[in-house]
């Protein structure tokens, strides 16, 4: 399962890998393709799934290029960089609430401090803490001040 | 900024491609047409039309825009400030100073493309609208609220006469809009010179884009400006709009469309170029509350009255001021034809004398030239022609006029009539142009001088009473000032 839009770019070339090997050396390059320059369990399932394709191999990857391209991209900005579980945690919460197939952009941005910002078909969500801090700040900007200049020296 | 909207409006957009000062955006899902955006630099865009997939952004700043750039939109249609401190100084379309001067701060803002004022609220033109040039105070007369086209081809001294409309009018206090649309930098800067070196900088407000400025900054100042008139229409005031000029902003609305991928029409300007220009141009005319009196400019090419663009503009005003390149090389100044130019709504506010001295001067002129033709061909002229033609050149003098010279209406009036009652007929033509600036300049510094012509004016219905007044009694003309 492609969750992220690094996968998503490793699987594309993989396939135009296999796209281009198709007609070289009279299908022999194909399998060395298959067996060396692509992931094992990648390549596991396009064995399987050749099978059982009934319009040749061209048309499988360009039918599999064209939904990885069509899948709506979602970006998230994070401050930190996550490990594999809470990137499928936040994949599956994200697919949940759109209930639709979707690619996860991961963009780490320090000065976020927190949380997250979503980004989706140009909706713009911010869930950081740099939000919020400068939300708090803006509501007590006037009373800091107040208690900066009644110390002051 | 950028943060704030974003924030606001919760949408985010990705710049894709870019084409000049076209750019084609991803994401923003609710964008409308003209709503102004907002990309991560500080720059402004408005949005010119929208895709399924993608929006056509107009970008309008000066900053670099890269692929990649975020923007948002700001759920507002494009907007500017508008001050009573803009006046005296010189801006841009965004209203960010340009003169060196402190920034501004925006008393409220304003949408720049609204709806015309209905009838309602409009009103038909009363007051007449001096522009201290001799032939057109008397030939083509203006009135407050017109929008007469001043047309001609290059260096025939339409910027002067506006430059000369300007100082008669704001001296008047009349607040003065100039809207320089795309045209050198240098020559902004000298137009905001002579304005502050006539010491009328204080009713005048310079809206300015030049050549090197992005192509929507420059699609986007006659609308400024207009916005700005209004403003101060509102108020309450008279507002003289100059936009100078309209073939310039016609040519980068073309190559807007064009880089949009709009289909051309004639010329390969877009099918909506006279709607454009119509917009701006009904927002001008005489209300209940102010007035906005507008005069476009535009360019011939070889004195072609006939193009697209200028029949168009002529379409859309009350008339026009053509300034001729072949009276200019004749050495007239200024080139106005009398022949060729129109005014629609400006004889209506002139009293009764002005009407009738318009009538007899234009007849007069009219029959002049075709005595001019007639004697060209070597025919033999009698008594009467002789002294039409004698008269004709002591008229051509009269309207001949320095660049920074005003004149005003009533020693005007005065001039003529004494001309027509043959007042200088003794005095050698060479030493005419003397008599008449004596004349203004009496009639400029001497309050009782001025009293005496005004009262000698209102005092007259017709031209030919004031000009036998003046057979008998022309003390009021050469006397020792």
């Amino acid at each position: 399962m492609i969750k992220t839009k690094y996968e998503a770019d490793l699987l594309l070339e993989e396939l135009s890998l296999l796209e281009a090997s198709v007609f070289k050396q009279a299908g022999k390059e194909l399998d060395l393709v298959l067996n060396s320059d692509i992931r094992s369990w990648v390549a596991e399932i396009i064995k399987k799934e050749l099978k059982e394709e009934k319009d040749g191999i061209v048309e499988y990857v360009n039918r599999l290029k064209k939904d990885i391209e069509n899948t709506p991209e979602v970006k998230v900005i994070i401050a930190f960089e996550l490990s594999s579980s809470m990137e499928t945690k936040i994949y599956e919460n994200i697919q949940s609430s759109l209930k639709e197939k979707i690619v996860l952009d991961l963009i780490f941005d320090r000065q976020i401090i927190g949380g997250m910002i979503i980004i989706y078909k140009g909706k713009y969500k911010d869930f950081s803490f740099r939000r919020v801090f400068n939300t708090e700040l803006d509501k007590t900007r006037g009373d800091i001040l107040q208690t900066l200049n009644k110390h002051a020296v | 900024m950028f943060e704030d909207y974003l924030n606001k409006v919760g949408e985010v957009g990705y710049v894709e491609e870019m084409m000049h000062s076209i750019v084609y955006v991803s994401g923003l899902p609710n964008a409308h047409p003209s709503e102004s955006v907002v990309f991560e630099n500080g720059n402004f865009g408005q949005v010119f039309s929208m895709t399924k997939d993608r929006v056509e952004v107009l970008v309008l700043g000066n900053k670099p825009i890269k692929v990649g750039m975020k923007l948002t939109r700001t759920d507002n249609m494009l907007q500017i400030p508008v001050s009573d401190d803009f006046m005296g100084r010189m801006i841009d379309p965004l209203g960010l100073p340009i003169d060196g001067g402190k920034p501004i701060k925006a008393a409220t803002y304003t949408a720049i493309d609204t709806q015309p004022h209905g009838m309602v609220g409009r009103k038909q033109a009363e007051k007449a609208l001096e522009t201290g040039v001799t032939i057109v105070d008397l030939v083509v007369p203006l009135a407050k609220g017109q929008r007469e086209l001043v047309i001609g081809d290059r260096k025939t001294g339409k910027t002067e006469f506006l430059l000369q409309t300007i100082l008669s009018q704001a001296r008047k206090g009349t607040v003065c809009i100039y809207s320089v649309i795309g045209q050198r930098m240098q020559d902004i800067k000298d137009r905001y010179q002579f304005f502050k070196d006539n010491q009328i900088m204080d009713k005048v407000i310079i809206i300015a884009t030049s050549s090197s400025d992005t192509s929507g900054l420059i699609y986007i100042t006659p609308f400024a400006a207009m916005t700005v008139a209004e403003y101060y229409r509102d108020k309450g005031f008279d507002v003289l709009l100059i936009l100078d000029d309209m073939t310039t902003h016609a040519r980068i609305y073309r190559e807007i469309s064009l880089l949009a991928r709009r289909f051309p029409g004639r010329n390969s300007y877009p099918g909506d170029i006279f709607y454009l220009h119509s917009r701006i141009m009904e927002r001008a005319g005489n209300f209940k509350r102010g007035s906005i009196t507008t005069l476009p400019v535009a360019e011939t090419i070889m004195g072609d009255l006939s193009g697209y663009l200028q029949t168009n503009l002529m379409g859309m005003t009350d008339g026009h001021i053509f300034f001729d390149i072949d009276l200019y090389n004749q050495g007239k100044r200024p080139a106005v034809s009398p022949y060729l130019s129109v005014t629609r709504v400006g004889h209506k506010p002139q009293t009764s004398l002005l009407k009738d001295l318009s009538r007899e001067l234009l007849g007069f002129l009219v029959k002049y030239e075709k005595m001019k033709q007639f004697v060209h061909f070597g025919a033999e002229a009698g008594e009467t022609i002789k002294g039409a033609l004698e008269m004709g050149k002591r008229i051509d003098i009269f309207f001949t006029q320095e660049t920074v010279e005003i004149v005003p209406l009533n020693v005007n009036v005065l001039i003529l009539a004494g001309i027509w009652a043959g007042v200088w007929n003794e005095v050698k033509i060479e030493d005419l142009k003397k008599n008449f600036e004596k004349a203004v300049m009496q009639y400029n510094v001497d309050a009782n001088y001025k009293k005496t012509v005004d009262s000698l004016i209102d005092g007259e219905k017709e031209f030919l009473g004031l000009v036998n007044k003046l057979r008998n009694n022309d003390e009021v003309l050469t006397r020792k000032f």
